[in-house]
Formats: structure tokens, C-alpha cells, sequence
């Protein structure tokens, strides 16, 4: 065994006899044009409806009530799926949102949220966490799509268009501030200072 | 690591035995490759076949090498690295928050 290791130790790092540099320089080039595609094939599956919606956990809850809402279906035919609004874009945040989600795989293995009940104890919680991302980079992933300065205030209800141009206008509220339950129900607000 | 190597029992006797035995190109401190070797550690490129002093021990071993590196430890290393620096960054947000507008 010692000595397999150390004879493939000295084929690595001495030059090669048998290949030239022009196969391996290729072969390793071209290895790496395949890795990266399928890395980030799989790294986009992982933000897709179909997975996202594979455990009967999403798919039971939050899946079910995003579907009457206008970012499911709409006019225009539109749809902002899980990750448009859940995984950050940046790749940075993306990997570190990717890694958190091992805390997800937890506990889906576990069953942290098995039934209808568990979900509604804990939307709370679950609320909280998004509401903050989104107090935090400024309703970044709502602005990925709803741009600022695209808006027509005429278009809007009064009371939008006033609020529009003034606390959002002026960076003292934040999409989110007001625009919470749109896509998924609402916990008991009760529980929530205003 | 030495899972992807071939088992032991694959290797020819004649080169895989013996620490003093000429086997690969000789040279059993490892040193300078191209040394006074019993031969030549890299033939002639015109006609290996022909040549009966051609490793093909040692031509085996660099191609598996290769494909290795290639195919095994490097994809291995790079989703490594990138699951390493997605889980910094995420210990780094429990004590910063959440990522905020631009960052």
C-alpha cells in the first residue's frame, strides 16, 4: 500500500513520459468546462419549483398558498417562483443561502415540520426570519423585480401612489414594512409589535 | 484518497515488487527524473511499439493519475472550497445579520 502511494506520489510530480503537455493541458481544460456547467445545472435545479416543492413539507404549506396569489398566476403570466424571492441572486449570499438550507435537510431528515399544525406553530418564526432578510437589504428581492423609479403613481390606488412617493421615496420604509402576506398567509399579527 | 487507486493485485508482479527492482524510470531516491537511468525514462516518440524498454507500467499510472486529478479531485476540491466558503459566510451572517442592500 505505502508503496502504490508513493509511486503514484512520483507519477504525480514528475513530468509525464507518455502524454504531452497538449492532451493534458486540453483534457483538464475540457474537464473543467464540464464541471462548471454541470455545477451550476445543479446549483440552478436546487432553485427550481420542482424541487423546492419536492417534500410534501413546501409543498403542503407554502406552496398551497402562494398559489391564489397574484405572484402565482396573473395576467401577464409572470410567475415569481420560490427562489426569485427566498435565494438571493448575488452568488456570495446564493452559496451561503445554500449552505444554511443543510439546516432545511436537518430538518426535513428529522420531520421539524411534519404536519399542517407543526407549520402553523411555527409560521411565526419562519416569518420573522424573511421579514428581517428583507427589513435588512432593503426588500432587495422584491426590487429584483419592481423597480423604484419604473413606478407610475397615477397608476396605483391613491393610498399606494401617496405612500409610494413618500416613505418609499424617501427610504424610511421598505417594501416589506407593508407589503407583508402577499405571497404566503399571514401569521396571527397579534404577536406582532406593529 | 487511495480508493480510486487500482488494487494492488492489477499491478504486474515484476514491476510492482521488489524496492530496489528497475522499475518506472529507476530511480528509487526520487531525485532528479532525468538521471543515469538503466533507460530512458521517456522513449523515443517514434515507434513506442518497437521499443521493448517502453513502461507501459508507468504509462498506465499517468494516464489514471491524470484522470484522477481530472475527474475525481479536483471537482472534489472545488465544491469543497465553495461549501467551505458558503458556510463562512453564513457563520459570518449570524453575527452580522442578514445580508443588507449591496452586500
Amino acid at each position: 500500500m505505502r508503496d502504490l502511494i508513493r509511486r503514484y506520489w512520483r507519477t504525480l510530480t514528475r513530468p509525464s513520459a507518455y502524454y504531452s503537455l497538449g492532451f493534458l493541458t486540453i483534457g483538464g481544460f475540457i474537464g473543467g468546462v464540464v464541471f462548471w456547467g454541470a455545477f451550476n445545472t445543479a446549483l440552478e435545479f436546487t432553485n427550481t419549483e420542482t424541487f423546492c416543492t419536492g417534500c410534501h413539507e413546501m409543498r403542503n404549506n407554502p406552496y398551497q398558498e402562494l398559489q391564489p396569489t397574484i405572484h402565482f398566476t396573473n395576467r401577464s403570466g409572470v410567475r415569481a417562483k420560490c427562489s426569485d424571492c427566498h435565494v438571493p441572486h448575488d452568488w456570495t449570499n446564493k452559496m451561503a443561502r445554500k449552505m444554511q438550507a443543510s439546516k432545511e435537510v436537518w430538518g426535513w431528515i428529522f420531520g421539524t415540520i411534519d404536519t399542517r399544525d407543526e407549520f402553523l406553530d411555527k409560521r411565526l418564526e419562519l416569518a420573522r426570519r424573511e421579514w428581517s432578510r428583507l427589513k435588512a437589504n432593503d426588500s432587495l428581492e422584491c426590487r429584483n423585480c419592481h423597480l423604484y423609479d419604473s413606478m407610475d403613481f397615477t397608476r396605483q390606488s391613491k393610498r399606494g401612489g401617496f405612500a409610494h412617493s413618500t416613505a418609499l421615496d424617501g427610504g424610511t420604509k421598505t417594501c416589506i414594512d407593508c407589503h407583508k402576506g402577499i405571497a404566503h398567509r399571514l401569521p396571527n399579527m397579534a404577536e406582532v409589535l406593529p | 484518497m487511495s480508493a480510486a487507486r487500482p488494487p494492488e493485485g492489477t499491478q504486474p508482479p515484476p514491476l510492482a515488487e521488489g524496492r530496489g527492482a528497475a522499475r518506472e524510470a529507476g530511480n528509487p531516491g526520487g531525485g532528479d527524473p532525468v538521471s543515469t537511468e538503466p533507460f530512458d525514462p521517456a522513449p523515443p516518440q517514434h515507434g513506442p511499439r518497437a521499443n521493448p524498454m517502453v513502461d507501459r507500467q508507468r504509462r498506465k499510472e499517468e494516464l489514471r493519475t491524470w484522470a484522477f486529478l481530472t475527474f475525481v479531485m479536483a471537482p472534489v476540491l472545488a465544491v469543497a472550497i465553495v461549501v467551505g466558503y458558503g458556510f463562512l459566510v453564513w457563520i459570518f451572517q449570524l453575527f452580522s445579520g442578514p445580508p443588507t442592500y449591496g452586500g
